[in-house]
Formats: structure tokens, C-alpha cells, sequence
């Protein structure tokens, strides 16, 4: 929508330019255009969005002793981010879990979960959550980087041994 | 074109122009898997790991308590929810000094801690120490015991007992 008007302010002006310059007494509607053309010359209002998220990779945690790692990772993930939204535009990126890492009817709790961010700011690191979206990031538009996700895994003897899996859900929205 | 429409078209155009173009809400959402792998996995460990019995008046102590005791133990076990681990001793043979020999089956122990319980050395058949369901950190300890005995040679005996958790 903004796209269209911008071209219609564009040609309008135009036309009122050359009416402007060639008719008598039109030294008003000229001038207008002008105003109007100045106003039009700057670049076209940006389409909404797109916001765009680029994930490389999982995140696999191993097998390890919890008297020699009590905390494994990191286990690195990377996320392309872009918010080409109209400047200025505030953008956020969340992260939530679908549910604990489960493995059969065994469980382990989602909130074992954590992760660093770089860039700091604008992203931050936290605690996975299946109940409540943890940000990971905020900022305005227009905003493109590479976020470095390191996630670690608090290990215990008393996790029960299986292959565990869970998904976790980022979204890059702007209101 | 009159100067009236003229002027109307513009002023109509510079409005336009100014008017904020509303931008539309937009979000891109994306799914990461999260894995991480469990293998069953046992650790034992017992401290001190040397115990010492003092030469004493069978009369007067008997039996003759470890001069290490408390001995702390303590049992991590990684296994099925139903799994039961198991934790054994077995001695390599009887008490030794040269050719002399204390029966092993002399040097007994009291347990403290879930799933520990007492039991005798035996150098022929594994005796079980303690079991448990499932996964977990189990601290127990040991007290030890030799009975004592006018009829033992003079000497300095030792012998070795290997401790087995396992872990289904």
C-alpha cells in the first residue's frame, strides 16, 4: 500500500510539474508540486517485513560423566537474523520450547537447558522454557547479524539413560 | 487544466504524501532440535581405601575395629528406571603373613546409607553390599571388623578385596 502511493505521489507530482510550467496562471500548482515532488524523492516506504531467521545446524549434547562434566557444552548453533521492516520498526526474537527433553517416558527437565548469545547486546542469553518465550533479542529496523547461540546442559547421575530430544521455536516478529 | 483543479490536485497529492504509511505486522518463525544422548555409566568410590587392624588383647577387644573407620562410600549409578545396580565385594583370599593365614570370613562390616547393608568377607563367592532402582548418587558408609583370636600366629597380614558396582 505504501509502495502505490508513493509511485502515485511520484507521478502526480510529475504531472503537476509540467501542468505547473506550461499553463498560465498556474504558478501555485506548480509549486505544490515541488512540495509534493520533495516530499516523494525520498526512497519508497519499505514493504512490511521481511523479517527473516536462517538457523545452521542442532544442538546435540553427548554423553558425559557428570564428576568430569557437570555442565556439557557448548554446543553451538547459528542464526541469521534480518528485520527489514520500515526504519525504525522495533523488532524482537524469542525462543520457547514445545515440552521437556524426553526420551521415551523419561524426562529431562527443559530448564536444564541454557545459552549465551553474541552479539551482547542486542541478544542475551537465558534459560530454555516450555511455558513462557524467552527473548533473546530486541532492536529496531533495519537490523541484520549472525547470532552465536552456545547452549549447555546441566548433567546429573540422576538422568536416566536414553536418547533425548525436544524442538525449541524461535520467532522474529515486529508489531 | 484550470488553476483551481491545478491547485486542488496538488494540495490533494502533498496530503497523500505526507499521510504515514502504516506497515504491516510480520514475523518469520523457525524450529530448532535440541538432542542429547544418556549412556548407563557406574562410579565407585570408597575412602580410605587401606584399612588397618591393631594388634589387641583378644580379651580385652574382640572384635578389633578398623583403625580407618567411618569408611565413606559412595555409589553413582546411571541406569533404566527399572534397572537394579548392584554393588558386590569379593576377597582375593584369606588374611596373609607368609605361610600363615586368618580366615577372611573373620573381617566383617556394619553398612549405614540406602540400600548398604552388613555383611562377611568371603574369598569364595561375591557378597552383596547394596542395590538400588534407577538412577542417583548413593553415599553410604562401612565400619569394619576382625575377630580376634588367641590362636593367631604373630605376623603382618594383608590381603586385598575388590569392590564391583554394576550397572544394568
Amino acid at each position: 500500500m505504501g509502495y502505490l502511493v508513493w509511485i502515485a505521489c511520484r507521478a502526480t507530482a510529475a504531472r503537476l510539474l509540467v501542468v505547473g510550467r506550461g499553463g498560465q496562471g498556474a504558478r501555485l500548482a506548480a509549486a505544490l508540486a515541488l512540495a509534493a515532488m520533495w516530499v516523494c524523492l525520498g526512497p519508497p516506504p519499505a514493504q512490511a517485513g521481511p523479517l527473516t531467521l536462517t538457523i545452521t545446524g542442532s544442538v546435540d549434547f553427548p554423553d558425559r560423566s557428570p564428576d568430569i562434566a557437570p555442565v556439557i557444552g557448548p554446543d553451538d548453533v547459528t542464526v541469521d537474523v534480518r528485520s527489514l521492516a520500515a526504519p525504525g520498526t522495533p523488532w524482537v526474537l524469542t525462543i520457547v520450547a514445545d515440552a521437556d527433553l524426553t526420551s521415551g517416558t523419561d524426562a529431562i527437565p527443559v530448564g536444564n537447558v541454557s545459552w549465551t548469545a553474541s552479539p551482547s547486546p542486542p541478544f542475551q542469553g537465558g534459560i530454555l522454557s516450555a511455558v513462557v518465550p524467552s527473548v533473546l533479542g530486541t532492536g529496531v529496523s533495519h537490523f541484520t547479524a549472525s547470532l552465536s547461540l552456545g547452549f549447555y546442559l546441566q548433567n546429573s547421575w540422576d538422568y536416566v539413560p536414553g536418547d533425548y530430544s525436544a524442538t525449541a521455536t524461535l520467532t522474529l516478529s515486529s508489531p | 487544466m484550470t488553476k483551481y483543479r491545478s491547485t486542488v490536485l496538488g494540495l490533494a497529492t502533498l496530503a497523500l504524501a505526507l499521510t504515514p504509511v502504516p506497515a504491516d505486522a510480520a514475523s518469520d518463525t523457525k524450529t530448532l532440535t535440541i538432542n542429547a544422548t544418556v549412556s548407563a555409566r557406574a562410579k565407585l568410590t570408597i575412602s580410605p581405601t587401606t584399612i588397618n587392624f591393631p594388634d589387641a588383647d583378644p580379651d580385652v577387644v574382640n572384635p578389633i575395629p578398623a583403625t580407618e573407620n567411618t569408611v565413606s562410600v559412595e555409589a553413582k549409578i546411571r541406569t533404566t528406571g527399572a534397572g537394579v545396580a548392584t554393588l558386590t565385594c569379593l576377597a582375593n583370599g584369606d588374611l596373609v603373613s607368609g605361610t600363615d593365614l586368618i580366615d577372611i570370613d573373620n573381617v566383617t562390616w556394619t553398612a549405614s546409607g540406602a540400600g548398604y547393608g552388613p555383611g562377611t568377607m568371603h574369598a569364595s563367592a561375591a557378597q552383596s553390599v547394596g542395590s538400588w532402582v534407577g538412577s542417583g548418587s548413593r553415599s553410604g558408609s562401612f565400619d569394619f571388623f576382625l575377630d580376634n583370636s588367641w590362636a593367631y600366629a604373630v605376623g603382618n597380614y594383608s590381603q586385598d578385596v575388590v569392590y564391583t558396582l554394576t550397572a544394568p
